[in-house]
């Protein structure tokens, strides 16, 4: 530790506390920088008062930032990153109200577990297969570099291993369910109810860029994994319901044209009529019509 | 950026995010700005982690010091009326970490925590305003109502006697 200052420091000396702290301002604060360089008594004692001073900050609580908020932070340091679905998915809490734009009952939720803590737990070789894909999925396999169809068959299996393994097996291997089709092979979960999981296209103009999954379970959830767009930044998924608004359910990071994202809605499946992604200026970038 | 560098980064970023912006949001109230702040807080650690010394305290420290000191400069900017941090925000300062902290950052807490309950409340009160909160003197001066003279003691005994428990718990353990 550093010693009694010496005589010539009492002028200086009652700005040594702030300009530690780093809120020393103006005069006094070139003034107390410029003798510190100068001295070594000064210059020490201030370093360590910083040292304690910084250990401070370590009372401010952690806060999880703004969706995207780390692939904007990767994007600027130059860094290639795989995104984490958490990371994107968590925000969306179903315990939390929605932000903006949206509304009671039609709520973001988190990512989708295997270990069926939301839905009943899938049984069997072919359902565990899915439980695993959907679980990688869940803990943030990014897309890059993931073909469309493995990306569809890793989303159907999440949306399988959601629906409590009523679908299984066909879908890892990206075999998709007719559109409009009860997807289902009877499921090993006694009790399970009868669901649907519906793939559409979705399209800017005529460019398809993705696809939207509708998974019409209780409650109903909407896959979306984009792979194919022109765009980079945060947009706006909804949905529109027949003879209804347009719901928000939240706001996902797309990334190179690559991102993946699922929201429950509280609406049945059959009420909506689309699902579209939108910019934060609202203007419609892509649309999937549901049947 | 080499491979490697990438990865470091990646663990890094993800790593602190919730401890960098969590300061920054606590610092200017704002989440968009706060966000700012963090992405220009990670960018500059990055920039000198070459010449990071890890003997002057965790890596951690150092990146919540980089925050601090950009959300200072911008308060110094906008600032122009000194307001009370709300409930929330000394909620945050003082209440147990999230479940899911950092051990590291948990424990970095708990030590300082333990120090500054042992100097008086006016005095921790002021150092926090001050060295997590950024408020100058004068401004701690005009928000409690006390003589300039008597926030800077104030600010300048807690951080004397913060340092001298700090110290001491060191060489003890």
């Amino acid at each position: 530790m550093s010693g009694p200052l010496p005589p010539e420091c009492a002028g200086v000396a009652p700005s040594l506390v702030e300009l530690a702290l780093g809120v020393l301002a103006g005069e006094e604060r070139v003034r107390a920088v410029a003798h510190v360089e100068a001295c070594s008594a000064c210059s020490a004692l201030v370093s360590e008062l910083s040292a304690a001073a910084d250990e401070l900050l370590h009372l401010a609580p952690g806060v999880e930032p703004p969706v995207g908020f780390e692939a904007r932070v990767f994007e600027r340091l130059g860094v290639r990153h795989r995104s984490r679905g958490p990371a994107l998915l968590k925000r969306f809490d179903p315990a939390r109200p929605l932000s903006q734009g949206g509304r009671p009952g039609a709520e973001g939720a988190m990512a989708p577990r295997a270990e069926g803590a939301m839905g009943p737990r899938a049984e069997g070789a072919s359902a565990a297969r899915a439980a695993r894909a959907g679980a990688r999925w869940a803990h943030g396999i990014g897309l890059h570099g993931w073909r469309p169809l493995r990306v569809a068959g890793v989303l159907v299996a999440a949306a399988a291993v959601f629906a409590g393994g009523v679908l299984a097996g066909g879908v890892l291997a990206g075999h998709q369910p007719p559109s409009g089709q009860p997807s289902a092979q009877p499921s090993a979960q006694v009790g399970a109810a009868p669901s649907a999981l519906e793939t559409v296209a979705l399209r800017s103009g005529s460019e398809a860029v993705g696809s939207v999954m509708v998974y019409a379970g209780n409650p109903t959830w909407v896959f979306i994994y984009m792979d194919n767009a022109a765009w980079t930044g945060e947009l706006r998924c909804q949905v529109v319901e027949y003879q209804g608004p347009a719901l928000t359910l939240g706001e996902f990071w797309l990334s190179g044209g690559r991102g993946a994202w699922a929201a429950r809605v509280a609406e049945p499946a059959g009420r909506l009529k689309e699902a579209r992604i939108v910019d934060s200026r609202g203007h419609v970038l892509a649309v999937a019509h549901l049947s | 950026m080499a491979v490697g560098d990438e990865q470091a980064a990646v663990s890094f970023v993800r790593r602190y995010q919730r401890k960098v912006f969590g300061l920054a949001l606590s610092m200017v109230g704002d989440p968009a700005l706060a966000e700012d702040i963090a992405q220009e807080a990670f960018l500059r650690v990055w920039k000198h982690a070459p010449v990071f010394d890890r003997r002057r305290g965790s890596v951690a420290t150092w990146a919540l010091a980089i925050t601090r000191n950009l959300a200072v400069d911008f308060l110094r900017l906008r600032r122009a009326v000194v307001t009370d941090p709300t409930d929330e925000i000394w909620a945050g300062l003082t209440s147990p970490q999230a479940p899911d902290e950092l051990a590291e950052l948990a424990e970095a807490k708990a030590r300082v925590a333990e120090a500054l309950a042992a100097i008086p409340p006016e005095q921790s009160r002021a150092l926090v305003l001050s060295a997590v909160l950024g408020y100058s003197a004068t401004e701690i001066s005009k928000l409690e109502g006390i003589p300039l003279g008597t926030a800077k003691t104030r600010v300048r005994r807690g951080l004397m006697k913060l340092r001298e428990m700090l110290d001491e718990r060191t060489t003890t353990s």
